[in-house]
């Protein structure tokens, strides 16, 4: 088997993993906010390795959230399309930033994510160009902040599966 | 190494191995086809052509996920006793003699009512016009949530936009047809839309969903309409869509807001299919 094909091989398996584990069923409070262990999965692959990230990978993984979630056709393609983009375009800066900082940096996309999902795309409410209220923007930042926390964790487990099993 | 792996300084002539990112010719054209899908998909719904189909193909995915819980009852079922099977074996029984026993009752009552031509057709069963349908996947998406449920029965013919009925009452819609599996939108989601009447002042009126963790509101309601809090929501059959008199919701709160031309009612939707395993879906 060609490095290639196995270096592409185990970073979509550790995808589909995260993928199975974020189909996992919680309850709603908890469904809410628990995070998204794919999308973080995704920057990690964008940064540590981004030559390897190509687009057959953000179609994919996007229109099988889609799919999951029942959003629109198109719109994780989008979110994981802009994320990869900016990810490999800014990976340099961004791997000499501290946790904290990387921290921030994470709530901040998880936190546009959540309102880019909320925009009211089939005008279900006329009045308004979003359907987030009060509940969906506190909700979405307890969201944001378990991803950023939940940062370093993946970060770790990915770099040691990197180092382990994705020779570069 | 290929020619594009690297540029070339100006300065120095050096190579600068630089990692390339998704070049901006193919962001811009992904992009594109990204915003044209969602639009498309938000004004004719188109995804929902392909999306029963798509949960057909990810299918084992599901399996892979509910292999965890499976295999955690499979280990409860080998600790139990055959005493233990043997009782509930027993119970089981008991509980089949009573609903027959109902159902032969509720027959004799249909059947007494016709006879006295009460309004009594709505409350028929039709065992034919429901199938049974297991739950394969809910997504309790905040806004939109969706429901996957498998059908064992690929020749069934249900068509996008029929009732889905749980324990309770109506919960959802189908959206999307697969071959064995039926996307369900939830009555939480914003387009589900279904015309009720209330038990106790029998007024008419359509309820919409808001989004999970958030209550249905009933939209139009002029503020002449006596709607009381507490009146539970049936649905009319109006527009020959749902079945009548299933249970929708329970109305929570009749405000007249000075600022709105209509009555703001809010309603307790039922409660999400989290524990049940099994559901009607309604087919004529």
């Amino acid at each position: 088997m060609s490095k290639h094909l196995r270096d592409n091989l185990f970073i979509s398996l550790s995808l589909i993993i995260f993928f199975v584990i974020d189909l996992l069923p919680f309850s709603s409070s908890i469904n809410q906010i628990k995070p998204s262990l794919l999308i973080l999965c995704f920057i990690y692959w964008n940064i540590a390795l981004p030559e390897k990230i190509k687009l057959l990978f953000v179609l994919v993984f996007g229109f099988l959230l889609d799919l999951i979630n029942g959003t629109l056709l198109g719109m994780y393609p989008l979110i994981l399309l802009i994320i990869s983009y900016f990810s490999q375009r800014y990976f340099y800066q961004f791997r000499p930033f501290t946790f904290i900082q990387q921290c921030l940096v994470i709530f901040l996309v998880f936190f546009s994510i959540k309102i880019l999902l909320a925009i009211d795309f089939n005008n279900i409410n006329p009045n308004s160009l979003t359907l987030a209220d009060k509940d969906y923007v506190i909700s979405s930042t307890w969201y944001s902040l378990l991803n950023s926390l939940t940062w370093p964790l993946i970060f770790f487990s990915l770099r040691a599966y990197r180092r382990r099993w994705v020779k570069t | 190494m290929r020619t594009d792996d690297h540029k070339v300084s100006k300065i120095t002539s050096e190579a600068i191995f630089a990692v390339r990112p998704i070049s901006p010719t193919k962001f811009i054209l992904a992009f594109v086809i990204c915003i044209f899908l969602m639009l498309t998909d938000g004004r004719y719904q188109t995804s929902n052509y392909v999306r029963g189909f798509a949960h057909d193909i990810i299918s084992p995915l599901y399996l892979i996920v509910e292999a965890p819980s499976s295999f955690l009852k499979k280990l409860v079922e080998l600790r139990r006793s055959n005493q233990d099977l043997k009782k509930e074996l027993e119970e089981y029984k008991k509980r089949v003699n009573k609903l027959t026993l109902i159902t032969s009752q509720i027959e004799d009552l249909n059947k007494r009512n016709q006879e006295l031509q009460l309004l009594w057709e709505g409350a028929k069963i039709d065992e034919g016009a429901y199938l049974l349908g297991k739950k394969r996947h809910l997504s309790l998406n905040p806004i939109k949530p969706i429901l996957v449920i498998d059908i064992e029965d690929p020749n069934s013919l249900i068509k996008a936009n029929q009732a889905v009925l749980s324990k309770q009452g109506i919960i959802g819609k189908t959206t999307s047809l697969g071959k064995n599996n039926i996307e369900v939108a939830l009555s939480y989601h914003p387009e589900f839309l279904i015309p009720v009447i209330s038990s106790k002042t029998r007024l008419h009126g359509i309820l919409k969903g808001q989004g999970v963790g958030r209550k249905g509101s009933m939209i139009n309601i002029k503020k002449t309409a006596s709607f009381e809090s507490g009146e539970r929501l049936y649905s009319s059959g109006l527009g020959e869509l749902f079945p009548q008199n299933y249970l929708v919701g329970t109305i929570s709160s009749v405000e007249a807001m000075p600022d709105n031309d209509y009555l703001t009612i809010e309603v307790d939707l039922l409660d999400l299919p989290k524990d049940q395993e099994y559901f009607l879906v309604f087919t004529k």
